[in-house]
C-alpha cells in the first residue's frame, strides 16, 4: 500500500518525455554536414579521411548538448557564434555533470564499393537508437553531432573536470547542429543540419566542430 | 521513529482531548447564569426543560394560574329572602336582609338587575315599614342610577313613588365629568360601560354614581362619586399581584388576544416577578414557537422543531441580548471554516502553480 502511494506520489511529481534526434534536416535523411567532400579531392567524402580497419571506416560520433548560459539566440550561425563568443559577452560550455551531456560512440562504417551514399546509410544505421541522455538539461542548449577521427576515450576526458573541450576541428569529418532549444519544452523530433549551400563544406565542418 | 499501537492510541486520544478543550474554550461562557423564567404551554407535547438546559442560563419553569372562577352569586338568595319577607309583610326582616347587600359591589360587577331589584324591594319594604324617607331615597337612587324597573310585584304606592322618582331624575340636566386614572382602563358608570377608556369625559346627572375602572395589570377599583361637587375625578388602581397578573394573562389568551403583545408581555413579566421571561408554545405538529420578554417587552422570537426546545431557548437568549454572543473568532466553527478556506486556497495555489519535474530523454532516430 505504502509503495503504491509512493509510486503515485512520484508519478505526480515527475513527467517523462522522449524526444527523437534526427541526424538530418528531415526524417530519414543525414545532414549535408556528414556528407561534405574533401577540398583536396572532391570525389571523396570527408568521412573517408578517417582511418580504415578491416575494410571499415572507424569514426567516433560525439554528440554534445552545448549550454548557452541561459541565453536563447536565434538559429542563424552568426547569432550562435555571437552567443558563444566570450568577447561579445557570451559563452557556451559543455559541462561535466551528473547527467551526461556528451555522448560518444565509435562507429565502424562499411566502405563497400566506396559508394558515398552507402557509406552514409551505414553510418546512419549504426547511430540509430543511441540514448544521448536520460534527463536533458532544463536550460537552452544546442545539440551538436560531430564525426571525428579522435577516439571516444580522449573525448570523454575533461581537462579541468568541469567542462569538456570541443572536438579537434581539424580531425572532424562531419558536423551538424540544431537550433537553440529547450528540450523540456518542445515536442516532436529535433533535426540537425549544417548551414551550407553545397557539399564543399570542409571549412564549415571545422567551424561547427570547434564551437564552444 | 515507529509508534507502538498503544502509544499511537494515546497520541490520538490526546489530540481529541486537545481539540475538545480548544472547542470548549472557544465557545460561549458566562460567569454567572442569567435567570430566565420559562412559561411553557403544551408541556405535555413540548416536554420538560432542565434548569441548565442552556449554557449560561438558569431556567425556572413558571406555571400560569387558571382564570378565577366566576364570583359567587350572594345577591340572588338575599333577594329571594327579601321578596319572601316582603310578600309576608315582614318588612323589617326584608330590610335587614337587603342591608347585607353592597350596592356598589353589585354595580361594579355590572349586576344592574340585582341592584335594581334590591333598590325596588328596599323602597317597598321601607314604605311598608312606614319609613317614607328611606323609601323615597331608595326610589330616587334607582332612578338616578338609570336602573330598569324590575319585573317584581310591588304595592301600587311604591310603584307610583318609583315612577315619580324616575320622572324627576329624567328632568335633571347631565353634567360633564372628566375621569383620570391608568391609561386604557375600561370605565363603567353605574354598572354600564361608559363607552370610553380612561382618561375621558362622561355626562352624568347630579347625585351619587358608582364609577368603576378595570385594566390588565392592575387591581380593579370602584368608588361612589357625588357628581354635583366635582368636575374631575381620579380613579387610581394598584398594581396587580403576580397571581392576578397571571390570571389576567390567561383570561386575555382565552379571549383570543395575542399572548405576547405589549400587555401580554407585561403581564407575563409581572407573573414571573423577574425581568426575563421566555414564553414557548407548540405550533402545529412539529414546531415550537418562542418569545423572549425582557422588562415587559418582546425582544426576540423564533421557532424550531419540538425536539430542539433547548436550542430555541438559546436562540432567544442570544437574539434578545440576554446572553452575549461569543466573538466570531471564539467560535469553533469559525476556525473550522478558516482552516477549510485556507486549505482550499493552499490546494488551489498548489494546483495552479505546480509544475512537475520534466525528464526528457533524447534518442537518435
Amino acid at each position: 500500500m505504502r509503495t503504491t502511494l509512493l509510486l503515485i506520489g512520484l508519478a505526480a511529481c515527475q513527467r517523462e518525455r522522449e524526444i527523437g534526434l534526427q541526424l538530418g534536416p528531415s526524417d530519414g535523411t543525414v545532414s549535408i554536414g556528414f556528407r561534405c567532400r574533401q577540398e583536396a579531392d572532391p570525389a571523396k567524402l570527408l568521412i573517408q579521411r578517417a582511418p580504415v580497419r578491416n575494410g571499415k571506416i572507424i569514426v567516433s560520433l560525439v554528440i554534445d548538448l552545448i549550454d548557452l548560459g541561459g541565453r536563447a539566440p536565434g538559429c542563424r550561425g552568426e547569432e550562435i557564434l555571437t552567443a558563444c563568443d566570450p568577447g561579445a559577452g557570451g559563452g557556451c560550455t559543455i559541462p561535466v555533470s551528473a547527467n551526461p551531456v556528451r555522448f560518444c560512440q565509435e562507429l565502424a562504417v562499411e566502405i563497400g564499393d566506396g559508394n558515398p551514399q552507402r557509406i552514409i546509410d551505414d553510418f546512419r544505421r549504426q547511430a540509430r537508437g543511441a540514448l544521448l541522455t536520460a534527463d536533458a538539461p532544463d536550460d537552452p542548449v544546442i545539440i551538436r553531432a560531430v564525426t571525428t577521427t579522435e577516439d571516444c576515450a580522449a573525448l570523454q576526458q575533461s581537462p579541468d573536470g568541469v567542462f569538456y573541450d570541443a572536438p579537434d576541428p581539424f580531425r572532424a569529418v562531419g558536423c551538424a547542429y540544431s537550433c537553440p532549444l529547450q528540450l523540456d519544452a518542445i515536442d516532436g523530433p529535433v533535426f540537425l543540419s549544417l548551414d551550407v549551400l553545397t557539399d564543399r563544406c570542409e571549412g564549415a565542418v571545422q567551424t561547427c566542430a570547434g564551437l564552444r | 521513529m515507529s509508534l507502538t499501537p498503544t502509544r499511537r492510541m494515546m497520541l490520538t486520544r490526546s489530540y481529541f482531548v486537545l481539540c475538545g478543550a480548544l472547542a470548549a474554550g472557544c465557545s460561549a461562557s458566562t460567569a454567572r447564569p442569567v435567570t430566565v423564567a420559562v412559561v411553557l404551554e403544551d408541556r405535555a407535547t413540548v416536554g420538560p426543560i432542565a434548569n441548565n438546559a442552556v449554557r449560561g442560563l438558569d431556567l425556572h419553569p413558571l406555571d400560569v394560574p387558571a382564570p378565577p372562577p366566576p364570583p359567587t352569586d350572594v345577591a340572588t338568595p338575599v333577594l329571594t329572602r327579601a321578596r319572601t319577607a316582603y310578600s309576608q309583610g315582614d318588612f323589617e326582616v326584608c330590610r335587614r336582609e337587603l342591608a347585607a347587600l353592597d350596592l356598589g359591589e353589585l354595580l361594579a360587577r355590572s349586576a344592574r338587575d340585582h341592584a335594581s331589584r334590591a333598590l325596588a324591594y328596599e323602597a317597598a319594604c321601607a314604605h311598608g315599614a312606614q319609613a317614607r324617607v328611606e323609601a323615597g331615597a331608595a326610589a330616587a337612587s334607582l332612578a338616578r342610577l338609570g336602573l330598569e324597573l324590575p319585573d317584581v310585584v310591588l304595592a301600587r304606592d311604591v310603584e307610583a313613588s318609583i315612577g315619580e322618582a324616575i320622572a324627576a331624575a329624567g328632568a335633571q340636566v347631565r353634567h360633564p365629568l372628566a375621569v383620570t386614572g391608568e391609561p386604557g382602563a375600561r370605565l363603567t358608570v353605574d354598572g354600564q360601560p361608559a363607552g370610553c377608556v380612561v382618561p375621558c369625559s362622561v355626562q352624568v346627572r347630579p347625585g351619587a354614581h358608582l364609577f368603576a375602572v378595570e385594566t390588565d395589570g392592575f387591581l380593579p377599583s370602584h368608588r361612589w362619586v357625588d357628581v354635583a361637587g366635582e368636575a374631575t375625578i381620579a380613579m387610581p388602581q394598584e398594581a396587580a399581584p403576580p397571581q392576578l397578573a397571571g390570571q389576567q394573562w390567561r383570561a386575555r389568551v382565552g379571549r383570543g388576544l395575542p399572548p405576547t403583545d405589549l400587555v401580554g408581555a407585561t403581564l407575563l413579566a409581572k407573573l414571573a416577578g423577574q425581568p426575563r421571561v421566555a414564553y414557548l408554545h407548540a405550533a402545529g405538529d412539529q414546531q415550537v414557537m418562542g418569545w423572549m420578554i425582557v422588562e415587559g417587552k418582546v425582544v426576540a422570537s423564533a421557532n424550531r422543531d419540538r425536539t430542539e426546545t433547548a436550542a430555541l431557548l438559546g436562540d432567544l437568549a442570544y437574539d434578545g441580548g440576554v446572553l452575549r454572543r461569543p466573538a466570531v473568532w471564539k467560535r469553533p466553527w469559525f476556525w473550522i471554516a478558516v482552516s477549510s478556506v485556507a486549505l482550499v486556497a493552499a490546494g488551489s495555489v498548489v494546483a495552479l502553480t505546480y509544475e512537475p519535474e520534466i525528464v526528457t530523454k533524447v534518442i537518435v532516430e
